[in-house]
């Protein structure tokens, strides 16, 4: 059960956080000051740029920032991402859109010494992107149709549930991995051209998606270990 | 990119249902002929069909269709209208079109409703009909060795009218009962039956005319009674007794039609 004492001490700390330094509480005595952000973590995602060099139908990068907190990392990711595919009908399809996430994971190695992280976490992500097609049809009784139909600035907003590694490589250099499953897309479906593939989600023929990132990234430290 | 199944892309198969304005339910229909747009979309392959609804397939291509369902009773017009959503499904599907917000645009039918504005999912399009008041039912019957009738059937290779009428059976095939209409425009109608032996068969139905108005959204209509006969060649040719049971006249004419005469051959 939750002591007095500790909800003050909690709260002490948050004031602490949100100040963003090291303060004296009235009774002189230090606070212990978990809650002040122990280091950043800056990345890049590494497949987007291979993709992107190698496919045809993708072009994409993503970039990721990550705070630790006490056992926690607050998370925030941003990326584009294009995609253009042609059917064998001559049908075709285009986008090109940003999307950024937010989110908190909790990292269950608190006593690593290096600061490795296993996590799980929760995103909440928006997208806005365009996309045009040009949809091709025969049809034995109504005959040839083509038709291009575009949709400009849509916005789509989805969730994700995460889970992640970060392992220290050599002194700020880290690798780091994150799984996401997608879901509760916003996606209406109420425009002349339906939506085939979300940037930053994915396709929307399911209700739920799979997602895998691979990261570089450079870890800042913003206060001294002890 | 993910395969999808490439099937299911078009829910394009608008689904009417006849029914009677009398009180909503089902109608029976002998169906000819479902044309849209000037296309022929029959999606049976039977030259005709007995059925109270029909699906048929409409143009994707375009947000109107113009559903012609031709019935033996009569044919029927309904413009329609809908939305037409397109997607890309992958690089090996053919686009996906998705109808919905189906809507009548035009009809010359009794009365339409749309109960349900997407196609592909249940009965899309009632098609009432308002109560068919001259349609009279004859019973084929043979007469026992006792002297009691029994059901029968006669094989009437041709029908004639003495007037324009609609005949609601086929022409060939052993039929224990007809349905034919009456001339609303006089007190007496005639068919002559044309047997299989070449021999033919006359009958003279006599009944009164007035005028009613039934259903509002059917306007006046004529209404018909004291059925009887006057006069047949066929062996003998009377009023369907009454069933105690239950208190039908049929020297009146109801709808769905009951029947009002039995002929023996």
């Amino acid at each position: 059960m939750t002591r007095p004492s500790q909800i003050f001490r909690l709260c002490i700390s948050l004031c602490l956080l949100l100040a963003g330094g090291k303060v004296w509480a009235q009774d002189s005595v230090k606070v212990k000051s978990k809650w002040i952000p122990t280091g950043l973590r800056i990345g890049y995602e590494i497949i987007s740029p291979i993709k992107s060099n190698t496919s045809t139908h993708f072009n994409g990068w993503e970039a990721i920032a990550e705070t630790e907190i006490h056992r926690y990392l607050a998370v925030a990711e941003i990326g584009s991402w294009a995609r253009n595919w042609q059917a064998d009908n001559g049908s075709t399809y285009e986008n090109d859109g940003r999307y950024w996430r937010v989110g908190a994971d909790v990292n269950f190695l608190t006593k690593d010494k290096d600061k490795n992280v296993f996590s799980l976490g929760f995103r909440y992500a928006r997208s806005t992107f365009n996309e045009t097609s040009t949809l091709i049809t025969q049809s034995e009784i109504w005959g040839d149709y083509i038709s291009t139909r575009s949709n400009n600035n849509v916005s789509v907003g989805w969730a994700e549930l995460t889970t992640g590694l970060r392992v220290k490589v050599w002194k700020v250099f880290w690798l780091g991995c994150t799984a996401r499953f997608k879901f509760s897309n916003s996606i209406t479906q109420n425009r002349d051209l339906l939506t085939t593939d979300i940037p930053g989600y994915g396709s929307t023929n399911k209700e739920t998606t799979w997602g895998f990132g691979y990261y570089a990234l450079f870890r800042i430290p913003l206060k001294k270990s002890k | 990119m993910d395969e999808p199944d490439c099937f299911n892309l078009r829910n394009d198969a608008v689904t009417f249902v006849f029914r009677k304005l009398y009180d909503g339910k089902l109608d029976t229909v002998t169906l000819v002929r479902t044309d849209v747009t000037g296309k022929s979309v029959n999606l049976f392959e039977e030259d005709t069909v007995v059925l109270s609804t029909v699906s048929v397939l409409v143009d994707y291509t375009a947000e109107q269709s113009l559903v012609k369902l031709k019935t033996f009773e009569r044919s029927t017009s309904i413009d329609i209208g809908y939305r037409v959503q397109a997607q890309f499904i992958s690089e090996t599907c053919d686009p996906r079109f998705v109808l919905s917000e189906l809507k009548v645009l035009g009809s010359d039918a009794d009365s339409v409703n749309v109960p349900n504005s997407t196609p592909s999912a249940g009965g899309n399009i009632n098609v009432y009909r308002c109560p068919r008041t001259n349609y009279i039912r004859i019973a084929f019957r043979e007469v026992e060795a006792d002297g009691d009738l029994r059901r029968d059937t006669l094989t009437i290779t041709k029908s004639i009218a003495d007037f324009e009428a609609v005949k609601l059976f086929a022409d060939s095939g052993a039929l224990s009962f007809v349905r034919l209409p009456l001339n609303p425009n006089s007190n007496t109608t005639t068919y002559t039956f044309t047997l299989p032996n070449n021999s033919s068969k006359t009958i003279t139905f006599a009944y009164t005319r007035t005028t009613k108005v039934i259903l509002p959204a059917c306007g006046v209509q004529t209404v018909f009674d004291d059925l009887s006969i006057l006069s047949s060649t066929f062996d003998r040719a009377e009023l369907f007794p009454n069933d105690a049971r239950t208190r039908l006249k049929r020297d009146s004419i109801y709808d769905p039609p009951i029947a009002n005469f039995q002929v023996v051959h």
